[in-house]
């Protein structure tokens, strides 16, 4: 039974140099029960199709559609005031993407669920908080009872998210729409949400609405897939259709760019869309995806292609579809690889990092005695010449705090750095950049919005008085080249620039003194599946070139599986695990990197959200468990564990810190 | 803007291929000044106001401290009674009203400009040291904050321009001592939010000292708040300087200045309103146009504004 039904729904939004046609003529049907994944970079139009829904658009936006039935009723012609009474948050409830802004911190988490259904007097009170405290346990909070009187910031986000969740459902809506529901959890906090909120949909019968950029959460966990590109959906079809069959190039193109860990040894370069997503001001000409396809014909700029039903129940929006699916199915497969050989033989040490640590202490108030928080708990690493060393942890784990210290940002209180066997305290602050530059997570934050772009990336330059003007104009221009940046961007400022092409800035500047060693934090975290994978790919192809190390931290393991040539594994501040790509992806010995792994969301049409091997959520740093830092989360966990600190053993190159490892082993 | 809009962010569709004409930067900053009406009229009203301050005496009807007594109070010439001669009148010892509007705009320039920036050096330094160094030297100069924002303002001007001796120089420099509080405030709540970019990390990683950083990477990013602070304390130090003038600790009398002018009007104000009026549309005038100028200046160089 059809529970919405969206024919030709458009949204314009008047700006100040001309209208925006931010969604374009989309149209999808959702039964009761059923799961639709909406999928699409960010700028696609994919939030403001579930906002225009909820009406929440702002007050330049228009909506137009030929129809939206919701509920067997047509709510688009339905007045204000009856749809704030009846449809929005009552039938139709909004999860939202940042669990730690979207709860009001100064009221108290019981009157923030039960205040929606005692306003429009479903429910005394009484009953209210018993169903509040139903739904808490239902969500998987623990002593519900006594959280209703708690307040947010008493929360974790990902408790946070689940009182989310909760809150949605307290009017028992017949429809849920979940814009990014996970994009702001950790990877293991992620898979559990996803797999509440699969849970309760089929459960309570309610039809589901996910947005999200993941193709790998969308491909496991819905059973309709939408595709939306420049405002359009340009390809419906259900998750197993539209992922192993994709009609459209920009579904192969997407699909392409996905680094996976199932592949192995050899390392394909990932599959990139080139080109940049169209203004959607003005007209329509022609396909919007015309300009950045590879079977683009002359016929594709001519006319707007209409949505096109195939017998199979399925829809796309491509010209061509006849004449190229067959060989877009086909082609899934065969990217242009390039071996590069697993490192054998080591380089010379570069960056020596010996049994570091680093302890913060805070003070919970004025009064009370300051507590020792250790971040960096006796970690040595050793990174060799051009090698790809990626650090992956949760958030919280200590990896920036040592990033942070081998960029000499912070000083090294206990143990050593050395950079080429000299102290990292030693070395000139001058000097210390010519070895060592680093890449951030955020280009919207490490760029200076008053600086153009060829003065940001001329600066390090400048202040190392390297030649005079001209050469330096010329080596600025060379980088970005390099980095495929074109030189009209030279006297352009950050803020007119895309992500993924500010990213590239911030690589170039870091490249521009040809320093040894790249330090990356999370250098693609912030952008788009596309435009990761073009800096992904940029990234190997610099390495290759320029013979450069590279430090990555992330927490994204199919990026480090695609990058890294060997990986080491943080947890609370210690060093669990280290050894191989190959050995910690595929041959996994600790439990928290198996529980990792299980958590990568890989695509997997109708795969499931699969059972984390993790109890328990992130424990309090300030508080450190006896023994093993990780038994209270191990499932494996044996007496042992709970009493005795494991030390970091090597064997065959690699090493692992867990008891049960090393009892098996002796 | 859409006059001046930019090339470069145009029809992304042929985004590729598109030949664009290079503009440099100097180019850009023109074609954007040109398109800005606001900054062009209060620039053009501030330099006007600067010339007739400079060349005082060749606009000057008369001599501004000549007293006729028989012609006091001569309503300005759109009024009945009023002569050509005077045009806008004359005060209650009979000088020339024009004359004196004249040569006191140098005075309440130096006096507006003056103190803002006296205030805008000590200000800004403290702000953006609190701010980004924060800890102890934030404590110290949140400290002061308080001290200073506790203090009875006029009372203490009274009293460093009493023991000082009162001439335009001290008032300038006691106005713009006082008038810091706005400066820091926002400068050091600016530069604790900027401190935590990585921007400012990577400059770090680059070997840039925390002068070199905080001269080139926080400062430039507060320009638009300190230029918007600026053109209000302008009027502020005005204002105070007519303050101090009525209290008769500021200007003496017989220079003219505009604070003056108000607060020796204030006697006969309700009979001779102009005298009042006059000195005070000229100061409306060049706040206003202070305003214009400030916010103008803040568009055409604010990057976010470029699209």
């Amino acid at each position: 039974m059809t529970l919405l039904s969206i024919k030709d729904l458009s949204v314009d939004l008047k700006l100040a140099n001309g209208t925006l046609h931010a969604v374009r003529d989309v149209s999808f049907d959702l039964d009761k029960g059923e799961t639709i994944g909406i999928v699409g970079e960010s700028g696609s139009g994919k939030s403001l199709t579930s906002m225009a829904l909820m009406r929440l658009l702002p007050n330049t936006a228009t909506t137009t559609a030929s129809a939206i039935m919701f509920d067997n009723e047509e709510i688009q012609d339905m007045n204000q005031r009856r749809f704030l009474s009846e449809v929005c948050g009552i039938k139709m409830s909004m999860i939202f993407q940042e669990p730690m802004t979207s709860l009001n911190p100064v009221y108290s988490i019981g009157r923030q669920m039960t205040e929606t259904v005692l306003l429009r007097k479903q429910f005394s009170r009484p009953d209210a908080t018993d169903l509040a405290v139903n739904l808490l346990e239902k969500v998987g909070i623990a002593n519900a009872a006594s959280r209703l009187s708690q307040y947010p910031h008493q929360l974790s986000g990902g408790q946070r998210q689940r009182v989310m969740i909760a809150m949605a459902l307290m009017t028992q809506p017949k429809l849920i729409i979940a814009d990014e529901p996970t994009t702001a959890l950790d990877v293991t906090v992620q898979a559990q949400i996803l797999q509440l909120l699969v849970h309760l949909g089929k459960e309570l019968g309610m039809g589901m609405i996910l947005i999200t950029h993941d193709l790998g959460v969308i491909s496991r966990m819905v059973d309709k897939v939408g595709v939306m590109y420049a405002g359009q959906l340009v390809e419906t079809g259900t998750t197993e259709q539209v992922f192993n069959r994709p009609l459209h190039p920009y579904t192969k193109g997407l699909l392409q760019c996905i680094p996976d860990l199932e592949q192995d040894s050899e390392k394909p370069r990932l599959g990139t869309i080139p080109g940049i997503v169209p203004n959607l001001m003005g007209k329509q000409s022609g396909c919007s995806f015309a300009n950045r396809c590879e079977y683009t014909k002359e016929l594709c700029t001519l006319s707007v292609p209409p949505e096109v039903k195939t017998a199979d129940g399925r829809t796309h929006r491509c010209l061509r579809s006849d004449e190229i699916a067959t060989h877009i199915s086909e082609s899934k497969d065969t990217t242009t690889t390039i071996h590069t050989a697993e490192a054998v033989e080591q380089g010379a040490v570069v960056l020596d990092v010996e049994k570091v640590s680093r302890t913060f202490y805070v003070k919970k108030s004025i009064f009370s005695e300051k507590q020792p928080l250790v971040a960096v708990n006796d970690v040595s690493l050793k990174l060799h010449h051009s090698e790809v060393l990626a650090l992956v942890g949760e958030s919280g784990c200590g990896k920036t705090t040592l990033s942070k210290m081998m960029l000499g940002l912070d000083l090294v209180k206990e143990g050593r750095i050395e950079i080429n066997s000299s102290p990292i305290e030693d070395i000139d602050i001058r000097e210390r950049a010519l070895l060592i530059q680093p890449i951030f997570q955020d280009p919207y934050s490490s760029l200076n919005p008053r600086r153009t772009i060829g003065e940001t990336i001329r600066q390090p330059l400048q202040f190392h008085k390297v030649g005079d003007k001209q050469s330096q104009t010329r080596t600025v221009e060379k980088t970005m080249e390099l980095v495929g940046l074109p030189h009209r961007f030279y006297h352009v400022y950050p803020n007119q620039l895309s992500g993924g092409q500010r990213q590239r800035v911030a690589i170039a500047r870091a490249l521009i003194l040809r320093p040894q060693i790249i330090l990356c934090d999370e250098p693609t975290s912030a952008l788009d599946v596309s435009v990761q994978a073009q800096i992904l790919n940029l990234l190997q192809d610099l390495r290759d070139e320029l013979g450069l190390t590279f430090f990555i931290i992330t927490h994204d393991l199919g990026v480090v599986n695609h990058i890294a040539t060997r990986i080491a594994v943080m947890y609370l501040g210690q060093i669990v695990e280290t050894g191989t790509r190959r050995q910690i992806i595929h041959e996994s010995k600790h439990p928290y990197t198996q529980a990792l792994m299980q958590s990568v969301l890989s695509l997997e049409p109708g795969g499931g959200i699969p059972t984390i091997d993790l109890g328990g959520g992130f424990p309090n740093p300030l508080d450190l468990p006896t023994g093993c830092l990780f038994h209270p989360r191990c499932l494996k966990a044996i007496d042992i564990c709970k009493r005795e600190r494991p030390e970091l053993k090597e064997t065959n190159g690699r090493e692992t810190r867990c008891l049960l490892y090393q009892q098996q082993k002796q | 803007m859409s006059s001046t809009e930019l090339p470069i962010s145009g029809t992304p569709l042929t985004l590729e291929t598109e030949t664009v004409t290079e503009l440099t930067p100097r180019q850009l900053l023109i074609r954007r000044i040109k398109g800005h009406k606001g900054l062009i009229i209060g620039f053009t009203v501030i330099i006007g106001l600067i010339i007739v301050g400079i060349f005082a005496p060749m606009f000057a009807p008369h001599d501004p401290y000549e007293q006729i007594l028989s012609k006091r109070l001569i309503p300005p010439v759109w009024s009945p009674g009023g002569t050509t001669e005077y045009l806008l009148g004359t005060d209650h010892l009979g000088r020339d009203y024009l004359s004196r509007l004249i040569y006191g705009t140098r005075i309440s320039l130096m006096i507006g400009y003056g103190a803002a920036t006296v205030g805008l050096f000590i200000g800004v330094s403290m702000g953006i040291c609190a701010g980004y160094f924060g800890g102890r030297v934030d404590q110290l100069i949140s400290y002061i904050l308080t001290c200073q924002l506790s203090l009875p303002g006029l009372l203490l001007t009274m009293t460093l321009v009493f023991f000082i001796g009162p001439s335009v120089y001290v008032v300038i420099g006691v106005i713009g001592v006082l008038h810091w509080t706005y400066y820091l405030v926002v400068s050091r709540s600016a530069a604790m939010q900027i401190r935590q970019m990585d921007y400012i990390a990577a400059a770090k990683s680059i070997g840039c000292s925390k002068f070199h950083i905080i001269r080139k990477e926080i400062l430039p990013n507060l320009m638009s708040q300190i230029i918007v602070i600026f053109t209000l304390e302008v009027g502020f130090a005005i204002l105070a300087e007519s303050a101090l003038s009525f209290l008769g600790i500021g200007i003496q009398a017989p220079t003219p200045s505009w604070g003056l002018m108000i607060a020796e009007g204030k006697v006969a104000m309700f009979f001779q309103p102009w005298l009042v009026i006059i000195p005070g549309a000229a100061l409306f005038v060049l706040v206003l146009a202070t305003n214009l100028m400030g916010d103008g200046i803040r568009d055409v160089t604010a990057p976010e504004n470029r699209n």
